[in-house]
């Protein structure tokens, strides 16, 4: 069989009066039980199974308060096919617009605002293609297991986080989330603050400033010399020392010299090549706040 | 037929079949890890697997659950016996409010073989040691060798973070999030007189604290949220100073002293909204305005007594005022057809003060007053774009955006730059998908200006790459088969790249290429299997003037970096055992061409590559008891010619600290139990 695609028709519960069951959960946990296709018993383990929770769909419809109305779909149990109820994921019968209203009615507030027009929305993403909603541990509400999720989308970031320089994301101490708002947001790229700097911020403020002498590019914005996921190069640096530098600096009485590989190791030993080649000496390369800082040396 | 609605309307049916949960649950866990090899130091980065032997391996988790009731606690401690320890404990009445504590430490661990003649009197003030003949070279100073010590780089970053949220009605909450970060550590750096140069440890003792406090409303058909964000950087050290290993250059000549990151602060207020006024129209509004202030006490102009200057002021008294705006229109007037538009504000106005410095160059030379130059930028951007799909059998979607910057003291004020995007998403009937994207932008500005005033003089025909003319195109296609429910894969390609046509020195080009193939397999549910592979090429270009004139060198890096990784997890083998293989490899190579001399050999490559495979095993004991069996194996080799090879005095002109690159072999086996309660 081919794998389920969305139909162009949408399901029945759209074109006739629903019926909610009589008995609601009893109902659905007469047929979805642990053995059977889709099992839903986890669900009690979770947020949404609270019925003391005004705000839970089990102190309502249950069930049917995110699947829909259930009544045709339980009383033709034994037709083949059983008649549809709104489904979630992708490639299932329900337009995902129609899957993510149901979710948003709820929480459509707080930091999910931005939702409608953002990213993940526009690429057409179902909110289940990154939560689980019957699962009594969601694996994207945890730092630990958030990565894989996106990693299922975002491949690239994924090869990036195993590269030599990369922030412990892999070893599960910085979730996506820690630097995205993944439900939308103010700025670019989904970040948690309007601009990337403020994001980066968040964790090197001893980076922020403002400063006396300042680095114009590192005052404006981090990703013109640092690339965010991985690098191959040391401090997640887009390019090599001294060549980084050398991109936007010509200096008259400090000439931009092509160091070649004489001055390596063994050879002359280069001190404007290794170590740490310009920041040997220029290490305030975020700025500094010496009086005598002006060529970030001090 | 909203869920809201259902969930609060008093309809919830009495349920006899459902087990809502109640009581206690949890797990505890404890053991023992073997970790055996070289290079554990390097291993523990991030993970605090850096001794090898045994190390104590202990874990918890706890529930509670109120019954007919909203009550709740979650705690979840892990790595206890490690430096990556964390504890998360939160709880409340759900739907009416929550509180949370968590308790986290990211281990650093830098460099392990590295060594340094200077020794702390205190952290920042590094000394020689007595009796110490300074040279006017590294290899001229004979106490060298024999002052060595080793030298550990690591940092320890503990985060203690609480969070307290309400929500009294289905329209409105607050929150209140504070977390406090304390790093403490070291770090290299380095510093010279003039061009004799050395590397030092520099402490990083610092905390960080922070508090976010937001309100949000809620209406039929709008939100609103309203939040102020603080931020407070406190740094333990204000300045470093060193005793000069080399021959003083001038009298007094003996210290250097280097500022540390200066305390700081950061405010912003936010305020956000969504409005529907219409079915198939929504807007999104975010404005929010934040001020940066740092105000610590200059350092003297120079450490040296015989070079004293005075300076204008005691501190900076500095001040940056941002301002970001979003607007955002989504409307969908047919179905299927979608538009797009947004207008984006960032500005950084620099209000901190202008006075004349008199900077005593590398505490050796005092030059001619120099202004500073506080920086600003205004960044505007527009976008409009356009979807349409057919059914769920494709999807157009294209764009056009717009991009204007202007700068304060940049070698070029404004530049500005346009984009036209496409995509195309095809699913028709059958196994296969594509998707598709391309880009193409253009970037051009205003005329190149000579330096502001107490700049360095910049050779006129440098275009740095943020400013200069650009055109750039990105493409990527995805191929996606899913012949079954349970199995699905796909290859991918993407292409980006930067020219700089009109730029003569500095970057010309930057191209980015990458590939990569996945596999999910699912056939049963006890059964799951993933791999993936992926490359990626990155080749930079760029020229240099040595004669501060005309181009005279190029020179090109090219990247490549490989990775690829398998996971297989198998539940209930033999009906009980739940086991699982996961191998992961990437490797990258960096090669570095100069042309300017064609006498000199190339440059060797750089290179990583590391290779881990993981195996674990939860083997039940008795109910709800089980032994726990993982197996790792980590291999990382590293080679980089900037510090391999390079000694304390290998160059001439700087103290190096003579490190080596990050390599690890090493072998961890974990046994542990897991007793489950409830």
């Amino acid at each position: 069989t081919w794998a389920q695609k969305p139909a162009a028709v949408e399901p029945s519960e759209q074109t006739a009066t629903p019926a909610f069951s009589a008995k609601g959960a009893d109902t659905c946990l007469k047929c979805h039980d642990e053995e059977s296709k889709f099992p839903v018993i986890s669900i009690f383990r979770t947020r949404h199974a609270r019925p003391a929770d005004a705000h839970s769909p089990f102190a309502g419809r249950q069930c049917e308060a995110c699947h829909g109305p259930g009544d045709v779909h339980a009383r033709g149990a034994d037709d083949d096919p059983v008649p549809p109820m709104r489904s979630f994921g992708i490639g299932k019968a329900t337009p995902i617009s129609k899957q993510n209203n149901t979710c948003l009615s709820c929480h459509a507030g707080g930091h999910r605002v931005s939702w409608p027009g953002s990213e993940h929305e526009r690429a057409d993403q179902p909110c289940v293609a990154c939560h689980q909603i019957h699962a009594p541990s969601d694996p994207v509400l945890s730092a630990t297991s958030q990565a894989e999720v996106c990693f299922g989308c975002h491949r690239s970031q994924r090869a990036d986080s195993l590269k030599p320089s990369s922030h412990p994301v892999r070893q599960g101490k910085l979730a996506c989330s820690d630097c995205h708002s993944v439900h939308g947001a103010m700025g670019e790229k989904l970040l948690t603050s309007p601009t990337l700097n403020e994001t980066c911020y968040r964790c090197h403020a001893e980076k922020r400033g403002p400063f006396l002498w300042e680095h114009e590019p590192a005052a404006e914005d981090c990703a013109l010399c640092h690339t965010a996921h991985g690098s191959h190069n040391p401090a997640l640096l887009v390019q090599r020392v001294p060549l980084l530098c050398q991109s936007c600096h010509e200096p008259a009485g400090h000439p931009s010299v092509a160091y070649s590989s004489g001055g390596l190791a063994g050879g002359t030993a280069n001190g404007f090549l290794l170590g740490s080649s310009c920041m040997n000496c220029h290490s305030q390369v975020h700025g500094s706040n010496h009086p005598s800082g002006a060529t970030l040396t001090r | 037929s909203s869920a809201e609605a259902a969930a609060t309307e008093s309809i919830a049916p009495k349920c006899r079949f459902c087990v809502f949960e109640s009581g206690y649950s949890g797990h505890f866990e404890t053991g023992f890890g073997l970790l055996s090899g070289d290079g554990a130091f390097n291993f523990g980065d991030y993970t605090g697997l850096d001794d090898t032997g045994l190390t104590l391996i202990a874990g918890a988790s706890a529930r509670w659950r109120e019954e007919d009731g909203a009550g709740y606690w979650d705690a979840q401690l892990s790595d206890l016996g490690l430096d990556s320890r964390r504890i998360e404990i939160d709880g409340g009445a759900q739907g009416l409010w929550a509180a949370s504590l968590s308790f986290d430490e990211l281990p650093r661990r830098l460099y392990d073989r590295a060594e340094t003649p200077f020794y702390g009197v205190s952290r920042t003030d590094l000394q020689l040691p007595a009796g110490w003949t300074s040279g006017a070279s590294t290899m001229a100073m004979p106490d060298l060798a024999s002052s060595l010590n080793p030298l550990d780089l690591r940092q320890e970053r503990k985060r203690l973070a609480a969070a307290l949220s309400f929500k009294p009605a289905a329209s409105w909450g607050s929150s209140l999030q504070v977390r406090r970060d304390v790093r403490r550590g070291n770090r290299l750096a380095g510093a010279s007189f003039i061009t004799m140069g050395s590397q030092f440890p520099l402490p990083v003792d610092s905390s960080t604290d922070q508090l976010e406090l937001s309100t949000h409303l809620n209406g039929r058909k709008w939100q609103a949220v309203a939040g102020y964000y603080g931020s407070f950087f406190h740094n333990d050290h204000e300045a470093l100073s060193w005793q000069n290993p080399y021959t003083p250059l001038v009298d007094g000549g003996d210290f250097g002293r280097l500022a540390l990151a200066p305390d700081n602060q950061f405010h912003q207020l936010s305020f956000g909204g969504g409005y529907q006024p219409l079915r198939r129209l929504r807007l999104n509004a975010h404005l929010a305005g934040g001020l940066m202030r740092q105000d610590e006490t200059y350092l003297p102009a120079t450490i040296n007594p015989n070079l004293m200057v005075a300076l204008p002021a005691t501190s900076l008294e500095g001040k940056v005022n941002t301002l970001n705006a979003r607007l955002r229109a989504s409307m969908g007037p047919w179905s299927g057809l979608r538009f797009n538009a947004a207008y984006a504000y960032n500005d950084r106005n620099n209000r901190t003060q202008q006075h004349f410095y008199t900077p005593v160059l590398t505490d050796v030379l005092a030059t001619d007053p120099r202004r500073n130059l506080p920086y600003s930028f205004t960044h505007n951007s527009a976008k409009l774009g356009a979807t349409y799909r057919y059914r769920s059998l494709a999807q157009l979607s294209g764009g056009w955006e717009q991009d204007w910057r202007s700068r304060s003291y940049a070698a070029r004020a404004r530049v500005e730059e346009s984009k036209l995007w496409m995509r195309l998403r095809l699913d028709p009937p059958g196994p296969v998908s594509v998707s598709g994207e391309y880009a193409l932008s253009s970037r051009r500005g205003s005329s190149f200006r000579a330096p502001e005033e107490g700049r360095p003089l910049e050779n006129p025909l440098l275009r740095q790459y943020h400013l200069a003319n650009r055109e750039r195109d990105t493409a990527a296609l995805t191929i996606s088969v899913n012949p079954v429910v349970w199995l699905s894969a796909d290859v991918s390609t993407s292409y980006g790249h930067d020219r700089y046509k009109d730029t003569e020195l500095g970057l010309k080009s930057r191209r980015r290429t990458g590939y990569g193939a996945n596999l999910s397999l699912r056939p049963e549910k006890r059964l799951s299997l993933t791999a993936f592979w992926s490359q990626d090429n990155l080749h930079s270009e760029q020229a240099g003037s040595q004669s501060f004139a005309q181009p005279d060198w190029q020179a090109e890096n090219r990247d490549l970096a490989d990775s690829a990784g398998l996971r297989l997890d198998r539940k209930s083998v033999f009906g009980k055992y739940d086991v699982g293989i996961a191998y992961e490899f990437s490797r990258s190579r960096g090669e570095t061409e100069v042309s300017a001399n064609a006498a000199s050999p190339a440059f060797p490559d750089l290179s990583s590559r590391r290779q881990e495979l993981q195996l674990y095993s939860l083997i039940p004991l008795r109910p709800k008891l089980n032994l726990r069996i993982d197996y790792r194996y980590a291999h990382y080799r590293s080679r980089d010619w900037a510090i391999d090879g390079v000694m304390a005095d290998s160059i001439s002109n700087i103290l190096w600290t003579g490190q080596t690159s990050p390599s690890y072999d090493v072998q961890l086996i974990i046994m542990s139990l897991r007793y489950e309660f409830k």
